[in-house]
C-alpha cells in the first residue's frame, strides 16, 4: 500500500474516523495507531509483522533491563547486545545474498569451486529504518538521553508508526515518545500538513515518475546508446527524482503524522543548494545524517584524534552509510566516493574571508557540489559497474546532440532546480497563510489538488526509491 | 532573553494553532468527495483493478455509473483537459 493510491486514501480516512471517539483516551489512540500500523505493514507481508513486534519487544527489554542496572559493565553488555541483536537482524535479512554472493565471487575469482548455499530470503520494507530506530533507542537510554519507555504499546508504536515505517523519516526516541508521554490535545493546524502532503503527491506522481519513465530509465538502461548531453541531463534528471521521490516520501508521512497529532523531524532542506560536501549532507536525508553522525561517526573518535583519524572516522562512516541504502558494491562506491569527498574538503585550506563572502565564488562551489552530486548518482542508480563505466565514458566522448532529453524533462529538471533557491522562509510564510484558511476552503481546495494531480500524472504509479532500503 | 525572529515567530503561531480529529476527518471526506466528483475517471479505473470478489464487482458498477453520470453532467471534463493536456505536451507517449 503506497501513499499516492486510493486503498490509502481508504486506509487513512479508516484512521483518522477511528481517532474521533479515541480522541480522549490516550492510550486506546496508541493502541489502536498500534493495529492500524501493523495492518498496514501486513500488506506487504504478514509475517514480517512478527520481526517487527520481536524487534520491537527485543529493544523495549533493552531499555528496561539498562534502566534497571546500576552497573556501568552490566548497561554496556546489555546495549551491545541488543545493538549486536539488531545489526544481526539486518545483516540476515539484507546482507546474507550480498555476503555470499562476495565469498562466492571471490572463491571462484582464486579457483575454488566450492560454493556457500544461497538461502531464499526476501527482505522486508523498511527493515533499515525500523532497525535504527531500534538501536538508537537502547544508545540513547544508555547515555540517559531518553527517560525509558514504560509501556510496550507506546515501543511497538515507536517503530511501527505507519507515516514513517517504510522509508522513513528515522525519528530519534528522543523526540517521538514524549509525544507519546504527554498525550497531544489536538492535532497541529491543518494547513501546513496539508500543504505537505499535497507538496509531496505532486512531486512523486507528477515531477518523478515523469523523469523517471521519459529520461532516466531509458538513458540508464543503454548509456551506449545516447549522446553525451543525454547522459549529462538523464544524471540531471535522477539528481531531481530521487530528490523529489524520496522528499515526497518524507513531506507527506511529515503531513501524515502531524493529521494525526505527531510531530516528525524535517529531513531536507533544498539539498542542491549547499557550496559543499558537509553542507549538502545537512540538507540531505537528514535524520539518516544526523543519525550516522551520532551513532558510527562521533563513537569512533569523530574528528577528535587529529587528520588522518577524522579522515579514517570519515571514510567508515560514508561506506557504511552507502551501504546502509543496499546490499551491493555500488553502494560502497558511492558512500566511499562521497566520503573521499568530505575528506578533501576538510583537508583543504580555508579561503580568505574575501573570497569566502563573494557570491560567485558561492556560485562556483554550488555548482561544483552539484556536479560531484550528479556524478556519484550515477554509481548510486546504474545497475552494474559496467554501466557506471560505459555511462563515464560516454560522458566523457563529449558527443554532440540529444534525442531522449525533451523540453518537457528538461523543463522539469529546471524548475526543481530552481525550487532549491526559493529563499528558505517563504514556505514558513505561505504554511502561516494557510493556517488561517477556513476548513471547508481548505478541504475544497484539497480536493481539486488531489484530482489535478491524479491527471497530471501517469497511468501507474512506481513505489519509492527508497522503500527498497 | 533573544527575541525570536519573524520565521520563529511564524513556527510557533502555526504550532500554537490546533485543529481536532473530527476537523481531520471532516476535511478527508470533504476532500475526497471533491476529488471524487471531479476526478472519478480514476476511481472507476481502480475498480477495475481490484481482485475478483462480489464486492469489487458491486464497486465496479457503482464506480463505473458514477463517472458516467459525472461525465454527462461535464464534471469530469477538466480532469480529462488536463490530462490530455499533459500527453500532449510529452514527446514520448
Amino acid at each position: 500500500m503506497q501513499f499516492p493510491t486510493l486503498d490509502f486514501l481508504l486506509f487513512f480516512i479508516a484512521v483518522a474516523a477511528v481517532m474521533v471517539p479515541l480522541r480522549r483516551h490516550h492510550r486506546a489512540r496508541t493502541l489502536a495507531l498500534v493495529v492500524a500500523s501493523y495492518v498496514f505493514y501486513a500488506q506487504w507481508n504478514w509475517h514480517f509483522c512478527l520481526l517487527l513486534a520481536g524487534s520491537s519487544v527485543i529493544t523495549f527489554a533493552a531499555g528496561r533491563l539498562i534502566a534497571a542496572s546500576r552497573v556501568q559493565r552490566t548497561r554496556r553488555r546489555i546495549v551491545t547486545g541488543a545493538v549486536c541483536i539488531h545489526l544481526a537482524i539486518l545483516g540476515v535479512f539484507k546482507y546474507f545474498y550480498f555476503f555470499v554472493g562476495s565469498v562466492n565471487a571471490l572463491a571462484h575469482q582464486i579457483g575454488l569451486t566450492r560454493e556457500l548455499p544461497f538461502i531464499e530470503i526476501i527482505l522486508p520494507v523498511g527493515i533499515s529504518f525500523f532497525t535504527f530506530h531500534g538501536i538508537s533507542y537502547v544508545v540513547d537510554v544508555y547515555r540517559g538521553d531518553v527517560p525509558v519507555c514504560r509501556r510496550l504499546t507506546d515501543m511497538l508504536l515507536y517503530l511501527s508508526f505507519f507515516p514513517q515505517l517504510v522509508a522513513g523519516p528515522i525519528v530519534r526516541a528522543s523526540f517521538f515518545l514524549p509525544q507519546l508521554y504527554s498525550p497531544p490535545r489536538a492535532t497541529l493546524a491543518l494547513g501546513p500538513p496539508v500543504m505537505l502532503i499535497l507538496g509531496g503527491l505532486f512531486k512523486k506522481v507528477v515531477v518523478a515518475n515523469y523523469l523517471s519513465t521519459d529520461l532516466v530509465d531509458p538513458v540508464f538502461f543503454d548509456p551506449a546508446s545516447f549522446s553525451s548531453l543525454d547522459l549529462l541531463l538523464a544524471a540531471y534528471g535522477y539528481a531531481i527524482q530521487i530528490y523529489c521521490d524520496f522528499s515526497a516520501y518524507s513531506d507527506i508521512a511529515i503531513g501524515l503524522a502531524a493529521l494525526l497529532g505527531y510531530r516528525f523531524p524535517p529531513n531536507f532542506n533544498q539539498p542542491y543548494r549547499a557550496a559543499g560536501l558537509q553542507e549538502f549532507w545537512r540538507r540531505w536525508h537528514i535524520s539518516l545524517s544526523s543519525w550516522l553522525r551520532d551513532y558510527l561517526y562521533k563513537p569512533l573518535g569523530g574528528s577528535r584524534g587529529g587528520r588522518w583519524l577524522t579522515a579514517r572516522n570519515l571514510m567508515i562512516t560514508m561506506v557504511l552509510g552507502g551501504i546502509w541504502h543496499g546490499a551491493a558494491w555500488k553502494f560502497v562506491a558511492w558512500g566511499g566516493i562521497h566520503g573521499a569527498g568530505l575528506m578533501i574538503e576538510r583537508a583543504l585550506p580555508k579561503l580568505p574571508p574575501r573570497w569566502a563572502n563573494s557570491r560567485t565564488v558561492r556560485v562556483l562551489a554550488i555548482l561544483l557540489v552539484f556536479h560531484f552530486v550528479c556524478l556519484t548518482w550515477v554509481f548510486f542508480r546504474a545497475d552494474s559497474y559496467a554501466t557506471v563505466l560505459t555511462y563515464l565514458g560516454g560522458l566523457a566522448a563529449l558527443t554532440p546532440g540529444f534525442s531522449q532529453a525533451s523540453a518537457f524533462t528538461v523543463g522539469l529538471i529546471g524548475l526543481w532546480l530552481a525550487m532549491q533557491f526559493v529563499p528558505g522562509d517563504l514556505s514558513n510564510r505561505i504554511a502561516a497563510r494557510l493556517v488561517t484558511v477556513p476548513d471547508w476552503t481548505l478541504a475544497t481546495g484539497a480536493g481539486l489538488a488531489v484530482a489535478a494531480i491524479a491527471a497530471m500524472g501517469p497511468d501507474g504509479i512506481a513505489p519509492f526509491i527508497y522503500f527498497q532500503f | 532573553m533573544p527575541i525570536p525572529g519573524a520565521d520563529q515567530r511564524i513556527a510557533d503561531a502555526i504550532s500554537s494553532r490546533y485543529g481536532t480529529p473530527v476537523q481531520v476527518l471532516r476535511l478527508l471526506l470533504v476532500a475526497s468527495l471533491i476529488a471524487s466528483v471531479v476526478g472519478s475517471a480514476p476511481i472507476a479505473a481502480w475498480a477495475r483493478m481490484l481482485p475478483d470478489s462480489p464486492v469489487s464487482e458491486w464497486l465496479q458498477v457503482v464506480s463505473g455509473r458514477w463517472d458516467r453520470s459525472l461525465a454527462r453532467l461535464g464534471l469530469g471534463q477538466p480532469y480529462r483537459w488536463l490530462h490530455e493536456f499533459v500527453r500532449e505536451i510529452r514527446p514520448h507517449d
